[in-house]
């Protein structure tokens, strides 16, 4: 079996969860044939990636620029003619996956979170649906490549391998399907530990109701050694960077716990935070949404209960 | 300044799961009764940013186009209520089961027949199948560029500026027309419609294309390259626990030597 995996990182970090693409593609097939198309991230962590080729362009002075990508994955799509592209899901496979799979005519899966059945002539994928309430099976014709993106966390990280194999460096092709250029990039990352590195998320949501008490879980999560999260209403309330957006339009996070007050569960919420081990959930609601999903529930004031909780995290730290 | 929005009408992402069911035949989710649906939101985000847009253009004209089966007739037509002028439709129980492919194959061929436009504004994606799919799919068929997940665009001299969400952060961008867009909510709330545009949209007749006017080769246009096999609603076997106390002291003191003794912290 023949596969092209696309790998897309700014500017000299990486993205872990591109470890999860490889555990797909075991699950396709032990015996691939892989090809690594790496664009950006650091070239010591490239090199150990289990491919049988590996090219890469460092993406230096070029963050950003989807269509000279596509481009130039459009002529591996060429030359490779893969049996499967793979993408995982972050704004460059967001943008560049549809756009190649449309260009070539071929059949696009996105978000796919688990692998059904396989024979030679078919192919079988979960992915979820309706802001991740509901699950769809799709059925795709192996006649041409298939173009797939891998959801966040439903599939395990691999191992890096311990030898650095050889890259070659390729430089961009210029796409001609653009007619706009990038003025500026404003990045406002969250500050202090990132959403995804989290082994603890604390998140509020309306029910906090207003900058002052949200500011409460900054200072809870402080004392958790955690990262912020927030669902939509507050990010759009203002009284957090939409970077701490938790949830299908922002962040997909895995932590061991996470902590929500104030947050009713909406399906665009849950999608982002369903791969949590143990969501503990504060609502005055007893049926909120999120007390489906959570292991622990505390039916109470969330602003009232907070205090208390602060108070008395103090004292045993 | 011609100016489409393509739309589409789903059951209300807010909705929870107990309230929804599955047609199994037809593989959609639908409400059940007496819960409507409406117009995909992320979509209505982008009728309101056609909408700021056109303010910049002292002859400008928004046309809304939508392809289904069954609409609901003051639901599909919200965006007239909210100011746009036209509003095209194709509807067929042909419809009904298409993948993105045939579905953006379909409205270009709609907006070709009733554009060209300047801009084709679309919802980053539905809340139905989020797919996230079909804006890219017409970008490719109509050969015109598109740029994601955009908060604003502006007349600049010979130019537009176009402020474009990225992970953490936003871009600015400087582009040429035509271009496809998507939207999502940072583009700001729909606005209401008022009682003027209400009354506007009552008497709007929908403009309806039939899907034989359309030139559709049924080898090529109508081929789904992935099928839908089944849908469903995952087992959710969760059984919580609710922390119990006096008050919420209590209940706080609780919920520490519960996580303690579960090794969760």
């Amino acid at each position: 079996m023949k596969i092209l995996i696309i790998i897309n990182n700014d500017y000299e970090s990486f993205d872990h969860s591109s470890l999860e693409v490889f555990n797909f593609i075991e699950q396709l097939s032990n015996n691939s044939d892989i090809t690594i198309l790496a664009f950006g991230g650091p070239k010591e962590i490239i090199s150990r990636l289990p491919g049988n080729n590996i090219f890469y362009n460092d993406l230096k002075n070029n963050e950003h620029n989807y269509n000279d990508i596509a481009e130039t994955i459009n002529l591996f799509i060429k030359e490779e003619n893969p049996d499967f592209l793979l993408f995982q899901k972050d704004d460059y496979g967001n943008f560049i996956a549809p756009m190649l799979a449309f260009r070539n005519k071929f059949p696009y899966i996105p978000d796919v979170k688990k692998v059904v059945s396989q024979t030679n002539e078919e192919i079988k994928l979960i992915r979820p649906i309706h802001g991740e309430s509901a699950e769809a099976v799709y059925k795709v014709y192996k006649k041409s490549t298939i173009v797939i993106k891998i959801r966040k966390n439903s599939f395990e990280e691999i191992d890096l391998e311990r030898e650095m194999r050889s890259i070659i460096n390729i430089s961009l092709s210029k796409s001609n399907k653009t007619n706009y250029n990038i003025v500026e990039t404003n990045k406002m990352t969250p500050e202090g530990l990132q959403l995804e590195d989290a082994d603890i998320v604390v998140s509020g949501g309306r029910g906090m109701g207003s900058k002052e008490n949200f500011d409460k879980i900054t200072n809870l999560a402080g004392l958790f050694n955690g990262a912020v999260g927030a669902s939509k209403a507050a990010v759009e309330s203002g009284w957090i960077l939409p970077g701490n957006l938790v949830g299908l339009t922002g962040k997909s996070i895995s932590p061991q716990l996470y902590l929500t007050f104030g947050i009713s569960g909406a399906s665009q919420h849950l999608a982002g935070c369903l791969n949590s081990q143990n969501i503990i959930s504060v609502n005055t609601d007893e049926s909120a949404p999120i007390f489906k999903y959570a292991k622990f529930g505390i039916v109470a004031d969330c602003n009232d209960f907070m205090d208390e909780l602060i108070e008395e995290l103090k004292k045993i730290k | 300044m011609k100016i489409c929005v393509c739309i589409k009408e789903v059951p209300d992402s807010d909705t929870p799961p107990d309230k929804l069911s599955i047609d199994k035949e037809k593989l959609k989710i639908t409400p059940t009764e007496n819960i409507s649906s409406t117009v995909n939101t992320f979509d209505l985000n982008a009728v309101e940013l056609a909408l700021k847009f056109s303010e910049n253009f002292n002859d400008c004209e928004i046309t809304i186009i939508s392809l289904g089966n069954n609409f609901t007739s003051e639901v599909i037509k919200k965006p007239i209520a909210m100011g746009a002028d036209k509003l095209v439709i194709c509807e067929s129980e042909k419809l009904d089961n298409i993948d993105v492919y045939t579905t953006a194959n379909i409205l270009s061929k709609m907006i070709n027949k009733t554009g060209p436009y300047d801009v084709i504004f679309c919802g980053r994606h539905a809340s139905d199948f989020d797919m996230a799919s079909v804006p890219f799919a017409i970008s490719e068929i109509l050969e015109i560029p598109i740029i994601n997940i955009v908060r604003d665009i502006k007349p600049k001299k010979n130019e537009f500026i176009i402020e474009k969400i990225i992970t953490d952060g936003f871009q600015v961008l400087s582009a040429k027309l035509p271009l496809v867009l998507t939207v999502g909510n940072q583009a700001g709330d729909p606005r209401f419609p008022t009682l003027k545009g209400i009354m506007e949209a009552s008497k709007t007749k929908l403009e309806k294309i039939q899907l034989s006017d359309l030139n559709l080769n049924s080898n090529d246009d109508f081929v789904n390259q992935i099928e839908l096999e089944k849908i469903y609603f995952p087992e959710n076997d969760n059984q919580i626990k609710f922390i119990s106390g006096e008050n919420n002291k209590e209940k706080a003191v609780n919920l520490l030597r519960i996580l303690k003794k579960e090794g969760i912290f």
